[in-house]
């Protein structure tokens, strides 16, 4: 407290008691003993942030229907569908409260921290439990989304931007080997962020269903919460909107009797929409415009976001034989995530985020993936620290592996100098059977030195997990190298190698090292 | 934070609203826990206050009236009688409403953090009313005005003012002697030198 402030008190004091002012050197010298010793209070600020998420996972007290008008109002994915009607498929997993329910509005998204980072609640050390892959009631590593998907295992999965007329090249055998420079991983333990998928709004739906509907009377049946809810799209641009209140996940996909309607005729004649070439691929400007403007209109809200991206992993997976090399009919752009600060990857390394698909025959935005409830709790993990394991694991393929042993060809490729990301780690626990969605360390390892003619090489990056845990299980649980398949054993495998420059399309070359710092 | 805005960010919360319900949290939880720290000199204990204090609010957010005074007056009263129940729960004695009132014979020293700050206007603030010293460290320690005060206590202004100099003289009894002594050690500490 200042002088001014000390002067502000003494004279409240003798406005008070005038007889005060005669020993005024006494009361200032005793005010300022005071002031002095006021404690320095040190402030947890974890415990601060884990108080802020456990109240706001609470739930309000209130009339439902108020509630749900004023979500209508708020919340802007129920909004963006405009003239929208409830249809069929409403999944009700509980029973129906017959008292006010506790419900607040759906907030995939804490509005209060919008256009900065994610919530995040810290709390101890390894609180999620045992990730390891082979840890007792889980039945190992869900299937993560990797090579440019979208969804989860338990909700709507994105279509991959591929097509069924890709064929699968010739496989070659790698061998991969470290050429980048020295680094170390002298952090013993980092954050493990666990998302929390529920949504309170669940209850709200339920109820509304329970009351609103001629069929049943399900007040009968007590509480009721609604797992999800699927919507479509009255006329405008006809979409199904996909509302998973398990996962705490929104999708948007198109309609598709409506926006491709059958092509074939009552006699069975059939058209065929003509192939398309790598000249009817829009520009990334143009692709990201029409993603941006769908968002836009729409009301998603994209302060949580990085700077998109236009996903080019659909190159990745061209068949060497130019005749039946292919462009998808649907092309994705991906709008990065960070949490807690941290830039989150694909298990493959490549880019992960919101993901909005554009089909560039209509050149028009043709769903939305990705759109999750972003609360998270930070738990502190063990971490390797042993540089040559980590390199030795990367070049037996990390995470993915390869499948084959080197050939007696020279098929040696690179790893550039490694950088830390963080990569989705689904546990599925088959007792419970629950699905935790897991977000832990890793380091990302380019690879280079891709021989002419290698497309069969699917991927930019090796990933090798940091977490002591888990690096444990992919060290011992998969043998590596594999026995290549019995078809493909001993035999030699033979393909006119066709540079890809020449089609248009291109590939990593020789000497080439894939810049990490370029998110796609 | 404007009165405004805070009025605007309560009736969201009440409409259902719960991330408004963090931007009020996050205005006021420091003062809330410092406040609630000055009254029990421990750290855990302080947490596990404060969250009561933050949980009843926002359980109890219908109930606030806004006529009756500011929002963070009201969380101060909540604050307020949070430690005074936990103290009274645990002691058994109405008359122990915060640490201060416990003898240190009894169990402070094994109880409170080691802050020596604390400890040097301690034997000097204990010998006051609880709600005297509430008064002198909301005042100097936490630079709040008699309004606010008079809302937290339910007094008046020119009570609390009262309260607040009645106070000061009391100090004054009991600490000319440790200025008479430190000023004689900060004399005899310059003929010295």
């Amino acid at each position: 407290m200042n002088t001014n402030s000390l002067d502000t008190i003494l004279a409240e004091l003798y406005a008070l008691d005038p007889s005060l002012s005669t020993r005024e050197k006494e009361l200032r010298e005793i005010l300022q003993r005071v002031i002095e010793s006021k404690p320095n209070v040190p402030i947890d600020e974890q415990f601060i942030s884990r108080l802020r998420s456990e109240l706001l996972q609470k739930e309000i007290k209130q009339n439902p229907f108020s509630l749900f008008f004023s979500a209508m109002k708020q919340n802007r994915v129920l909004a963006m569908t405009g003239g929208f009607a409830v249809v069929a498929l409403v999944v009700v997993t509980a029973l129906v409260s017959s008292h006010s329910p506790k419900s607040t509005s759906l907030s995939l998204r804490d509005t209060s921290v919008a256009n900065q980072e994610s919530a995040i609640a810290y709390v101890g050390k390894s609180a999620f439990g045992s990730i390891s892959f082979s840890s007792p009631g889980t039945s190992g590593q869900a299937t993560g989304r990797g090579g440019g998907g979208g969804g989860s295992p338990t909700s709507a999965v994105a279509p991959l931007s591929m097509d069924s007329k890709m064929i699968a090249p010739p496989l070659f055998n790698y061998s991969f080997h470290y050429a980048g420079e020295k680094f170390d991983l002298s952090e013993n333990s980092l954050p493990v962020y666990k998302r929390l998928k529920g949504s309170s709004f669940a209850n709200q739906i339920g109820s509304l269903v329970g009351k609103g509907n001629d069929l049943i009377d399900l007040s009968h049946f007590g509480s009721v919460r609604a797992q999800s809810v699927y919507l479509l799209q009255n006329g405008g641009d006809n979409y199904a909107i996909s509302l998973d209140f398990a996962e705490g996940r929104v999708s948007i996909n198109p309609q598709y009797e409506k926006w491709y309607p059958n092509p074939c005729d009552k006699n069975g004649n059939c058209s065929t929409p003509t192939p398309l070439t790598e000249k009817d691929v829009p520009s990334d400007q143009k692709l990201i415009e029409i993603a941006n403007n769908f968002l836009k209109q729409y009301g998603i809200p994209m302060g949580n976001y990085g700077t998109p991206v236009v996903d080019t992993q659909w190159q990745q997976y061209q068949p060497l034989d130019a005749a039946v090399r292919f462009v998808p009919d649907t092309i994705s752009v991906v709008y990065p995530i960070t949490i807690d600060g941290k830039d989150i990857f694909e298990m493959n390394g490549e880019v992960y985020g919101l993901r909005v698909n554009v089909d560039i025959r209509k050149m028009k935005a043709q769903g939305l993936y990705n759109l999750n409830v972003e609360k998270y709790e930070a738990s502190q993990y063990e971490l390797e620290t042993d540089v040559n394991k980590i390199i030795a694991i990367a070049e037996r393929g990390g995470t993915g592996g390869y499948w084959y042993g080197a050939s007696e060809k020279d098929t040696k490729v690179n790893l550039g100098t490694p950088d830390k990301i963080w990569i989705p780690y689904y546990q599925y626990d088959s007792e419970k059977q629950t699905n935790t969605e897991l977000y832990i360390p890793a380091m990302r390892f380019p690879i280079s030195n891709v021989p002419s003619g290698g497309q069969s090489l699917f991927q930019r990056f090796i990933v090798v997990p940091l977490v002591k845990e888990v690096l444990k299980d992919f060290d011992t649980n998969t043998p590596r190298p594999v026995d290549p398949p019995i078809l493909l054993k001993d035999s030699e495998v033979k393909t006119d190698a066709v540079k890809p420059e020449t089609q248009g399309i291109r590939a990593p070359d020789e000497g080439e090292a894939t810049d990490p710092n370029r998110r796609y | 934070m404007e009165t405004d805005v805070q009025t605007q960010l309560i009736v969201a919360v009440r409409a259902g609203d719960t991330s408004s319900f963090g931007t009020l949290y996050d205005t006021f939880v420091r003062d809330i826990y410092r406040f609630v720290y000055y009254k029990t000199h421990h750290k855990e204990i302080a947490e596990d206050l404060t969250s009561q204090v933050f949980m009843k609010a926002f359980e109890k957010i219908g109930t606030y009236n806004e006529k009756k005074g500011g929002f963070r007056t009201w969380l101060y009263q909540i604050a307020r009688n949070t430690v005074i129940d936990h103290y009274r729960s645990e002691k058994e004695t109405k008359s122990i409403e915060d640490a201060w009132d416990v003898v240190s014979a009894d169990d402070t020293s094994a109880l409170a953090d080691k802050n020596l700050q604390i400890e040097q206007v301690k034997k000097y603030l204990q010998l006051l009313k609880s709600e005297q010293r509430d008064i002198v460290i909301m005042r100097l320690w936490q630079d709040m005005s008699y309004k606010e005060i008079a809302e937290i206590l339910g007094k008046s202004e020119a009570s609390c003012k009262m309260s607040f100099s009645r106070s000061l003289k009391e100090l004054q009894k009991i600490m000319p002697e440790a200025i008479f002594l430190s000023l004689l050690c900060a004399g005899f500490h310059s003929l010295i030198v």
